[in-house]
C-alpha cells in the first residue's frame, strides 16, 4: 500500500505519531509537491531569454603564422527559446568545444602584423546547429573578436641535459650522456626565438645506477613561454653505464724537449699509473697504450728539482686515479 | 779507496738510491742480485740441497719462491741460508773492488748489512728510510704480495730505528725530501 510508505516516511523524518496529524500532513505534503511540478511545467512551457556560454577552440591558424595577444575561449550567446530548451541547453547539454576553422578568413598585413577581425555572429549558426538550439540567437558576445598574428620564426638549438645522477658503486659513466637528437627546432616569436640559445630537458634525478638508461625525455622551454614550440616535444636520452674495477700499470717515462747531447736521468724512470677501467674493456688495456712524459722546459731555473709527470696518451676509455709518483727527480749528466 | 754499505729495510728505497749514486759516477756492487746469480751455482745447488730439501729446485734451478717461503717463515734457516751464500758474495765483492780501485769509494748495496755483521768490515754504512706502513705498501705494490707476506720478511730485519744508531748516514725516503741532494751530500763528505 502506498499511503503506508508515505507515512512510514513521514513518520521517519517527522517522527508523527498522531494517526490523525499524520493523514493531514500527507496531503498536504503531496499536494505541495504536486503543485510545484505543474507550476515548474506550466514556467518551463513559457519562452524565456538567457546567455549561454560555450567553449571554442579556433583550428587551423595560417601557416607559419603565430597567433599574439589573448584570444576568449568562450563564446556568450543570449538565446530566446522555450524554459525546456533553455534547461536542456544550459544544464544538461555536454558542450564540447566548438572547433572554429580560421583559414577561411584573409588576412591584411599592418606593420609586422596581420590581423582579421571576426564577427563572431558569423558563428552563430554554426552554434546552434552544433548545440540544437531551436529558438532565436539574440546576440554573440563578444561580437567582433580580433586576431593578431605575427610571422612565425624557427631555428635550431642544442638540447641540455639536466640531470643528476648518482652510481650503485663500482658503477660509472662509462661514455657521455647522449641526446638524441642533439637538436631541436624551436618556433615562435622572433623576439622570444632571439633569445633561447639551448633548450634543457625536463629535470631528471637518477639514483642508483647501475645499467644503462635508455628513455624518452621532455624539454623546458625557457621561461615557461607558451608561444615557443619545441619540435620534437621529446629527445632520446641515453646514459651509458659500467661497472668498473681499479687496476694499474707501471710504464717508462719518456723524456721531451732534451737538447742536443744533453743526456738526463729520471729518479724513477718509471711511474706507476692507477686507473679505473670497465670490466667489458680491462682485457684490452695494455702497458703500451700509456705515455707519460717529464717535459725538459718544465726546468725554470737551477732550482727546479723535480719534474712533473705529464700524460702523452693513455686509453680513452679508462679513469686515471693517481700517478705514483706525480713528480720524479732528475740528474742533467754531463 | 773506501767501501760504504748501502742499506735499509725492505720498501725503503735501496735501488733507487743507488741509481743515483751509479748516475753520480760511484760504482755500485748489488749484493742482492749478486746473491741471486750465485745461488745457481752448482756448489751452492748442492749445498741447498742438503739443507733445503729437493723441493727447492725446479728445472733444475733453485725455485726462489719456495727457497723464500721457507726461509722467510724460520729465522734460523735465513741464518743458514746467508751463510751459505753470502760468504760467496762478500769474496766477489772484494773481487769487484779491485776492478774500482780508481774510484774514491763504491758502493755494497744489500739489505742485511748491520744484520749480519758485515758492516764492520766496511768504513760506513748510509741507512735509507722511510716509515713502515710506507715500505709495506710499496712492496706490496711492487711485488704483487700480500701484508702478511710483507710483514713476515720485515720481522727478519733490525727495526729501523735500532738501524739509524748504527748507521753513518741517513737518507730519508719517505717523500718529504728529494733524494739527489741528499745523496749528493753523501758524495760530498765522502769525496
Amino acid at each position: 500500500m502506498k499511503y503506508g510508505y508515505v507515512m512510514k516516511f513521514l513518520n521517519r523524518i517527522f517522527n508523527l505519531h498522531d494517526e490523525k496529524v499524520n493523514y493531514r500532513m500527507t496531503v498536504f505534503v503531496v499536494c505541495l509537491i504536486l503543485s510545484t511540478l505543474v507550476w515548474i511545467l506550466t514556467k518551463l512551457s513559457d519562452s524565456y531569454s538567457t546567455e549561454i556560454t560555450f567553449p571554442v577552440v579556433f583550428k587551423n591558424l595560417p601557416e607559419n603564422k603565430i597567433l599574439v595577444g589573448s584570444i576568449d575561449s568562450v563564446l556568450k550567446i543570449g538565446v530566446h527559446d522555450r524554459g525546456f530548451a533553455l534547461v536542456r541547453l544550459k544544464y544538461f547539454t555536454i558542450k564540447e568545444p566548438l572547433e572554429i576553422e580560421l583559414n577561411n578568413f584573409r588576412l591584411r598585413k599592418v606593420g609586422h602584423q596581420y590581423r582579421t577581425d571576426v564577427y563572431s555572429s558569423y558563428w552563430s549558426q554554426g552554434l546552434a546547429a552544433e548545440f540544437d538550439v531551436e529558438g532565436d540567437i539574440l546576440y554573440v558576445l563578444p561580437d567582433t573578436i580580433y586576431f593578431v598574428f605575427e610571422d612565425e620564426f624557427s631555428k635550431e638549438v642544442p638540447v641540455l641535459p639536466d640531470i643528476t645522477w648518482s652510481f650503485e658503486k663500482q658503477f660509472l659513466l662509462y661514455d657521455s650522456i647522449r641526446i638524441n637528437p642533439s637538436e631541436v627546432t624551436i618556433r615562435g616569436l622572433k623576439d622570444h626565438i632571439d633569445t633561447i640559445d639551448f633548450v634543457y630537458t625536463q629535470k631528471l634525478e637518477l639514483e642508483g645506477l647501475s645499467a644503462n638508461v635508455n628513455r624518452k625525455i621532455g624539454m623546458v622551454v625557457p621561461g615557461n613561454n607558451r608561444n615557443v614550440k619545441i619540435d620534437p616535444v621529446e629527445v632520446e636520452l641515453t646514459i651509458p653505464v659500467e661497472k668498473y674495477t681499479e687496476s694499474e700499470i707501471m710504464t717508462t717515462l719518456e723524456i721531451i724537449n732534451l737538447k742536443k747531447g744533453q743526456h738526463i736521468k729520471l729518479f724513477p724512470e718509471q711511474v706507476k699509473v692507477t686507473f679505473l677501467v670497465a670490466l667489458i674493456d680491462y682485457k684490452k688495456i695494455n702497458a703500451e697504450q700509456f705515455r707519460l712524459f717529464v717535459d725538459l722546459l718544465d726546468i725554470e731555473s737551477d732550482l727546479t728539482r723535480k719534474l712533473k709527470v705529464h700524460i702523452k696518451s693513455v686509453p680513452k676509455s679508462i679513469r686515471i686515479v693517481r700517478i705514483d709518483p706525480a713528480e720524479v727527480e732528475f740528474l742533467i749528466l754531463k | 779507496m773506501l767501501k760504504i754499505g748501502l742499506t735499509g729495510n725492505i720498501g725503503s728505497g735501496k735501488t733507487i738510491v743507488a741509481e743515483i749514486f751509479n748516475v753520480c759516477g760511484i760504482p755500485v756492487f748489488d749484493a742482492d742480485l749478486e746473491a741471486k746469480k750465485i745461488l745457481n751455482s752448482p756448489d751452492i745447488i748442492s749445498r741447498l740441497l742438503g739443507v733445503f730439501g729437493k723441493d727447492i729446485i725446479l728445472n733444475g734451478l733453485v725455485d726462489r719462491k719456495a727457497l723464500a717461503n721457507i726461509v722467510f717463515s724460520d729465522p734460523d734457516k735465513l741464518a743458514i741460508l746467508n751463510a751459505i751464500v753470502h760468504p760467496h758474495v762478500r769474496q766477489d765483492f772484494q773481487n769487484w773492488c779491485t776492478s774500482h780501485e780508481e774510484s774514491p769509494f763504491v758502493i755494497y748495496e744489500a739489505a742485511i748489512i748491520l744484520e749480519s755483521g758485515f758492516a764492520r768490515q766496511l768504513d760506513s754504512v748510509v741507512l735509507v728510510t722511510a716509515p713502515e706502513p710506507l715500505r709495506i705498501s710499496r712492496v706490496i705494490n711492487r711485488d704483487g704480495v700480500n701484508r702478511e707476506d710483507v710483514a713476515g720478511r720485515i720481522k727478519n730485519q733490525l727495526p729501523e730505528g735500532e738501524k739509524i744508531k748504527l748507521a753513518d748516514f741517513i737518507i730519508n725516503n719517505d717523500g718529504s725530501e728529494l733524494l739527489i741532494p741528499q745523496v749528493l751530500r753523501v758524495i760530498q763528505e765522502l769525496g
